[in-house]
């Protein structure tokens, strides 16, 4: 089973790259089994394809506009995650996912699951820094990745685990 | 008179929106604005900061070309401590930067431009049968352009990736467009204008054959762009280096970032650029233009029968910096200039040169603010990128909320697009203008034409014996510059072939160097220095230009080519290419300005440098606004 969890937004624009942070802590924090792809996917546009190609559960985590207050946290599954790509825009972004989700419909690759987890951004301001209400719920975007993993049955490592095993055997 | 709105427009990176006033008698489009979100502040975020990092936060502000953006800002860094890069990071920063070329134009073609020429719908009325047959007449037909490619390494004689001319193929392909069609949720293939008389133009066989390879090409494309995941180390976001490139070298470690094993990948990737090019690409291409020509379409050149500009690409061998000129002397792309009144034919075009003084010149070119969002001490007057100051200053639409515009105003500030002057004055950028620019210096004799310059000025000549009118005739037009960007995929695959015998011979010579870090050391720099970065991006002229003081960024400033398309009006008058074009490009249905869209998508319009930062709220997926002839204009 290959499963992508895939960071997207810009960097440069604060909460816009909260997606990207997401998955340069998931790196530092955990190690996942083979099989499991971390990806910043940046403002890709449609060479996103390339990288669905076999993939069969696809988490998505970006910044969403969805009118609940800065930092409030998203989950859509299933139909709801239809409703993101193709209804409303709710991501800052224009192009990529949407595009790329129906041209991977099209060619028959579109991933089996996909799950798009995010949260309302407070700052679109130009910086590298995210906003105090991101940061205040950060930590909660990264346990609800981890938990969605879990539920896919994906076994995740805290590194800190790990080096606490290492050095107490 | 009518006002029409179209908001967003899609089929593009980022956000754009354009606004027409259409004569509804005779279709003609008396003027056209074009509002764009291109929201710059890279300056903000490097200044400070360590000029060696600068090229991973520049490469940020687009997904789509980011290596260009790396690449414009490493020149520009090593233009400013003087660094001259090793032989083998020249050849393999080339080979990175055709490879981009190839790709994003070939996709540009065929998944953000081609339904603009065909529909799906028409596709479903065609023979597979005739299709088949068609798609032989065409290789036949058009072929001969692929035979410019000169093979260096001479050793693909047989195409791996050849169009199927077999009707079983294209049956498949009609059965998939079929059932998308069934469904009646269009998807990729909703909001369009179906209906348009334009997709009339062609047999439904083009339809077919052009539809069936826009599926196709999903598959190829990801293939086309592995030299950049190789030399790079991954993609989106390749790794550059100021001084050079990150990949070391060997032919012995086989673990090395550059070995036989990854060489050979690379070639393979580049034979199939060549083909899917050659093949697909151009032949569809032409079928496509020649039939739209012989209708009639000529139109649409717009701001490119006027004016164009261009920097010069692809460096044969390592220079000495780029304000020093030596960048300029070097380059085998000798689209370096402007250039004035092509349309009037080449002998009358006014040819101007653009060599590396002329980029530190305060005078030469400039920005203005007059009418985007943002403040100027002096908003009469342009400033030079070195001088450059962002400060956003957003007034609102003329009709409607700051946050739900009904009509922009264009007596005022419309846009987040800055407006890039040279000499004051607008020019249009991209595939067209390089080979306008380039075609005119040949002709003129301008320049000692390199063998790129060369086989520029051939296809040219193929293009139009094919068409049987003169270059200034189809050039400047909606389907020349979606031409020109065809025929310069194919120079991009020809000098990833010529470059990669070049890096072979080096590495077979002994010379493994990758880098050159004498000067990485910050006490080895000027306590200040001035850079200047330029390239050729997929959608036109980029520049960057840095001040460096104690060795920290004091300022930086990037001139995309979309604002050079797509900025607003200049304290002049003078209107960009994308709002020249759609006045040059009559429209047939008021409420389906498909001819206006089509002219957008030409020059593969870029915003994906910036957000909905202030506009995010309630917009549809295409909003037309049609305004009635009773509230006239």
């Amino acid at each position: 089973m290959k499963v992508l969890v895939l960071g997207v937004g810009n960097l440069l624009l604060s909460d816009e790259g909260l997606g990207v942070r997401v998955v340069e802590e998931l790196k530092k924090r955990y190690s996942f089994p083979k099989g499991v792809e971390l990806m910043d996917g940046g403002t890709l546009g449609i060479d996103l394809l390339y990288f669905m190609e076999d993939v069969e559960k696809l988490l998505i985590i970006d910044a969403i506009f969805g009118g609940k207050p800065p930092g409030s946290l998203y989950k859509f599954k299933g139909d709801e995650a239809l409703v993101y790509f193709k209804g409303k825009k709710l991501s800052a972004h224009d192009i990529g996912i949407q595009e790329v989700l129906a041209l991977a419909e099209l060619t028959e690759k579109l991933p089996k699951e996909v799950v798009v987890l995010g949260m309302e951004p407070e700052s679109l301001e130009i910086s590298l820094e995210l906003s105090p209400s991101i940061k205040k719920n950060f930590n909660r975007l990264l346990e609800e990745v981890i938990e969605q993993l879990k539920e896919w049955g994906i076994k995740v490592e805290d590194e800190r685990d790990k080096h606490y095993r290492a050095s107490n055997p | 008179m009518a006002r029409i709105v179209v908001d967003p427009v899609t089929r593009i990176e980022g956000h754009l929106r354009i606004e027409i006033i259409v004569d509804e008698k005779t279709g003609k489009v008396v003027d056209a604005l074009s509002s764009g979100t291109m929201w710059r502040g890279i300056e903000l975020i490097l200044r400070g900061r360590d000029p060696r990092d600068a090229w991973a936060f520049a490469q940020r502000i687009c997904g789509v070309c980011t290596s260009i953006h790396a690449l414009a800002s490493v020149r520009c860094i090593e233009d400013a401590l003087e660094i001259q890069i090793p032989k083998n990071a020249n050849y393999i920063r080339n080979i990175m930067y055709g490879s981009l070329q190839a790709h994003d134009h070939l996709v540009h073609f065929y998944h953000l431009h081609a339904l603009d020429w065909v529909s799906p719908l028409e596709a479903l009325k065609a023979d597979p049968v005739q299709t088949a047959i068609l798609q032989n007449q065409l290789l036949e037909k058009y072929g001969v352009i692929g035979e410019l490619i000169p093979d260096p390494l001479g050793r693909r004689a047989y195409p791996k990736k050849f169009p199927k001319a077999s009707p079983g193929y294209f049956r498949a392909f009609q059965e998939k467009i079929k059932k998308v069609v069934e469904s009646g949720q269009l998807g990729i293939f909703a909001a369009h204008w179906w209906d348009h008389p334009d997709y009339k133009l062609l047999p439904p066989e083009v339809h077919l054959m052009a539809v069936a390879h826009y599926l196709n090409m999903l598959d190829v494309q990801r293939e086309l762009f592995i030299p950049q995941v190789v030399f790079g180390g991954k993609n989106p976001h390749p790794h550059y280096l100021v001084g050079g490139m990150t990949c070391s070298i060997s032919f012995n470690d086989m673990n090395a970032p550059v070995n036989a094993e990854r060489l050979a990948v690379v070639e393979d990737s580049i034979y199939t650029q060549v083909e899917a090019v050659n093949l697909f690409y151009l032949v569809d291409l032409l079928a496509i233009g020649h039939i739209y020509v012989q209708k009639g379409q000529v139109y649409g050149g717009g701001l490119a029968k006027k004016r164009v500009l261009g920097y010069g690409e692809f460096p044969d061998e390592p220079y000495k910096g780029i304000k020093t000129g030596d960048y300029h002397s070097k380059i085998l792309f000798h689209c370096n200039g402007v250039v004035e009144d092509f349309a009037e034919g080449v002998e009358k075009a006014k040819y101007y040169t653009l060599i590396g003084k002329d980029f530190a010149d305060s005078n030469v070119i400039q920005e203005f603010v007059a009418h985007s969002w943002y403040k100027y001490p002096d908003e009469t007057k342009g400033l030079h990128p070195w001088d450059g100051i962002t400060e956003p200053h957003y007034t609102g639409p003329k009709e409607g909320t700051k946050t739900n515009w009904k009509y922009l105003d264009e007596k005022g500030k419309y846009s987040w697009i800055k407006s890039p002057r040279w000499k004051g004055k607008p020019c249009e950028v991209g595939p067209l203008a390089r080979y306008i620019v380039t075609y005119t210096a040949v002709k003129q004799g301008h320049i000692k034409p390199s063998w790129m310059d060369e086989m520029v000025v051939r296809q040219i000549e193929i293009v139009s014996k094919v068409l049987d009118l003169p270059p200034h005739v189809w050039l400047p037009t909606t389907v020349g510059r979606t031409a020109a960007r065809g025929l310069e995929a194919q120079i991009g695959a020809a000098a990833n072939l010529y470059f990669l015998k070049k890096l072979y011979d080096n590495i077979k010579a002994g010379d493994t160097s990758v880098a050159s870090m004498e000067k990485w050391d910050p006490s080895t720099w000027p306590k200040e220095a001035k850079g200047i970065g330029i390239t050729e991006a997929p959608r036109g002229s980029l520049g960057h230009w840095v001040i460096i003081k104690d060795g920290k960024i004091a300022n930086y400033q990037c001139v995309v080519p979309t604002t050079w398309n797509g900025g607003a009006r200049d304290p002049m008058g003078g209107q960009c290419a994308f709002e020249e074009c759609m006045k040059d490009s009559p429209v047939k249905v008021i409420d389906k300005p498909l001819e206006a869209i089509r002219g957008i998508h030409s020059f593969d319009p870029c915003l994906a440098c910036a957000t909905h930062v202030y506009d995010t709220e309630g917009k549809e997926v295409v909003e037309v606004k049609v305004q009635g002839s009773q509230v006239c204009y």
